[in-house]
């Protein structure tokens, strides 16, 4: 069903998204899906020319997006990527993207990039540092940024939990937090990192979004590898999270075995049902 | 406690090396999920699998005629050697063909694909040129302001050129366009290609001899008086690259410092 769409901008973003992937895009594009908005990878949008800065304006002039990265480096040792982040800043302007978000992480040393999220010691060196890294990213950027916490294999020998580390950089570099629901139980399997007890921890009144993903289930340990519906367990966490923070955009994400457009309207219903339910209990 | 630098090339480190990560173990803590050592390879097997998947990305053509399993263990070599130095995905792989010409003339098990060093310089010649800048107008007004020794002709963004002995065009097509590989007659020979983004899609053919070096001494940079002194060269046939869109700017040349 082919019909007008509001014109995206910035401020306008609000409900649940989804990711756009590229299998979606000619039916995100001619038809009516009931999809408010959509979270971009800037990294998909990199190309100046051909095609891709057409697909870029189409999206934007039929949805309000947002631009999600993974290339900001932001806890890295090497020097901020100037031309990696005035790409950035092109895209969000061409897009008139609502806010840009990238993670709590590292992923390149030395000069090399590894194209991971890479986890950082939780101490105070490391809020130190990415908290100024970040206040340099809203600086160059003219805006700020929400930052998302990562899944994580691996945890440094350090005295702080992620929540904790979470709260104090988005303070010190007075940004506000992407919460990544997935990514906290993730943690909770892999590292022991309470789930609830971090929610608890975390500034809520500085969530600007919400992801939800699913992982991979290796037996001893999850991934997240993003190819599966979101988990029971990560489902009961976002109910508890939303009663604190009912109105936060909520996005699907889905990177691997990408499934039909269908799979990921349905996700994006049942987390909708979930804020429709605990709004109506508040009321 | 560890510093943030020690941990960052603790962990890069990690996902660089061969073998099992246990020099890792003193700087991490024991977890309920994975050991230190399944997390270490949670995460290079995650680092090097996108950069495999960004050459899976790249060179379709080739991994299809190589089958998955050759083009994959090829692709995990390489991705074993060569980091990546760019954030952008899109920019890495562009030493592959190299490595694949060293491959095919060290191991006797490709060596009956002599072509296929150059069937990758043209796969990558496709994918970058996917991601190229749009070429602007030509604008032919600095002729009327500026000499002969001033300007350089220069090659359109959107288009790529390269030499080979071999067809490659002809095999790319056989096997990117579900044609009959079977029916594909490789000869040796001189082949001067061109590939053009076109529509949004690369699209590759040969073109005349003549053309082709003309274009391929614009991309060098030469200024238009020095074209017209080297031998050989019709720089009369120049206005039919332009009228091709294949030039794209006059370059003026800086002033001699």
């Amino acid at each position: 069903m082919a019909t007008a769409f509001p014109v995206g901008g910035r401020g306008s973003v609000s409900g649940v998204g989804i990711g756009l992937r590229d299998p979606h895009f000619d039916q995100l594009m001619t038809e009516d899906h009931g999809v408010p908005w959509l979270e971009l990878l800037a990294d998909n949008f990199l190309a100046h020319g051909g095609l891709t800065p057409r697909q870029l304006d189409r999206v934007a002039q039929r949805y309000p997006v947002t631009l999600h990265c993974v290339g900001m480096n932001l806890g890295g040792i090497d020097p901020l990527d100037k031309a990696y982040l005035s790409e950035v800043r092109r895209i969000a302007d061409r897009a008139n993207a609502a806010w840009i978000s990238d993670h709590a992480c590292f992923t390149a040393y030395d000069g090399r990039q590894y194209h991971d999220l890479l986890p950082l010691p939780y101490t105070d060196e490391s809020i130190r540092h990415m908290a100024g890294r970040i206040t340099a990213v809203q600086d160059y950027l003219g805006q700020g940024i929400a930052v998302e916490n990562v899944s994580a294999y691996l945890r440094a020998d350090a005295p702080l939990s992620e929540a904790a580390f979470l709260a104090a950089v988005c303070e010190e570099a007075d940004c506000t937090l992407l919460l990544d629901v997935n990514n906290l139980y993730v943690n909770q399997v892999n590292l022991g990192l309470d789930a609830r007890r971090a929610i608890a921890e975390l500034p809520l009144d500085r969530v600007r979004e919400i992801h939800l993903a699913g992982y991979e289930d290796r037996g001893d340990y999850l991934v997240d590898a993003h190819n599966n519906r979101v988990s029971d367990p990560v489902w009961s966490l976002f109910a508890e999270l939303i009663q604190a923070v009912p109105d936060a955009p909520v996005s699907i994400e889905w990177d691997k075995d990408i499934p039909p457009l269908a799979t990921l309207l349905a996700e994006a219903e049942r987390a909708r049902t979930i804020v429709r339910q605990v709004r109506e209990v508040a009321a | 406690m560890i510093t943030l630098v020690q941990w960052q090339r603790s962990l890069a480190g990690m996902i660089d090396a061969d073998g099992l990560p246990r020099h890792f173990l003193g700087s991490a803590m024991t977890v309920p999920g994975p050991t230190v050592e399944q997390g270490g390879l949670v995460y290079r097997s995650s680092s090097r699998g996108a950069r495999a998947m960004a050459l899976q990305d790249i060179y379709p053509v080739c991994r299809r005629l190589l089958g998955d399993r050759s083009f994959d263990g090829l692709a995990r070599e390489f991705v074993r050697r060569q980091p990546s130095t760019s954030g952008d995905l899109n920019r890495y792989g562009d030493g592959f063909a190299g490595f694949v010409r060293g491959v095919v003339d060290e191991q006797p098990a490709f060596g009956g694909l002599p072509w296929l060093g150059d069937l990758v310089d043209l796969e990558w010649l496709f994918h970058s040129l996917y991601h190229r800048d749009d070429s602007p107008p030509f604008d032919p007004s600095p002729l009327a302001s500026e000499g002969a020794e001033r300007l350089s002709p220069r090659p359109a963004s959107h288009i790529a050129w390269m030499h080979s002995r071999w067809p490659v065009h002809k095999i790319w097509r056989a096997h990117a366009d579900d044609a009959d590989p079977d029916a594909l007659h490789i000869e040796p020979g001189s082949y001067r290609l061109l590939c053009e983004r076109r529509d949004y899609r690369s699209v590759v053919r040969v073109i005349d001899p003549v053309l082709w070096q003309l274009l391929d001494v614009c991309g060098q940079g030469y200024t238009l008086a020095q074209m017209a002194m080297l031998d050989g060269l019709r720089v009369d046939r120049l206005g039919e690259l332009v009228e091709l869109g294949w030039i794209g700017t006059l370059e003026r040349k800086a002033d001699d410092v």
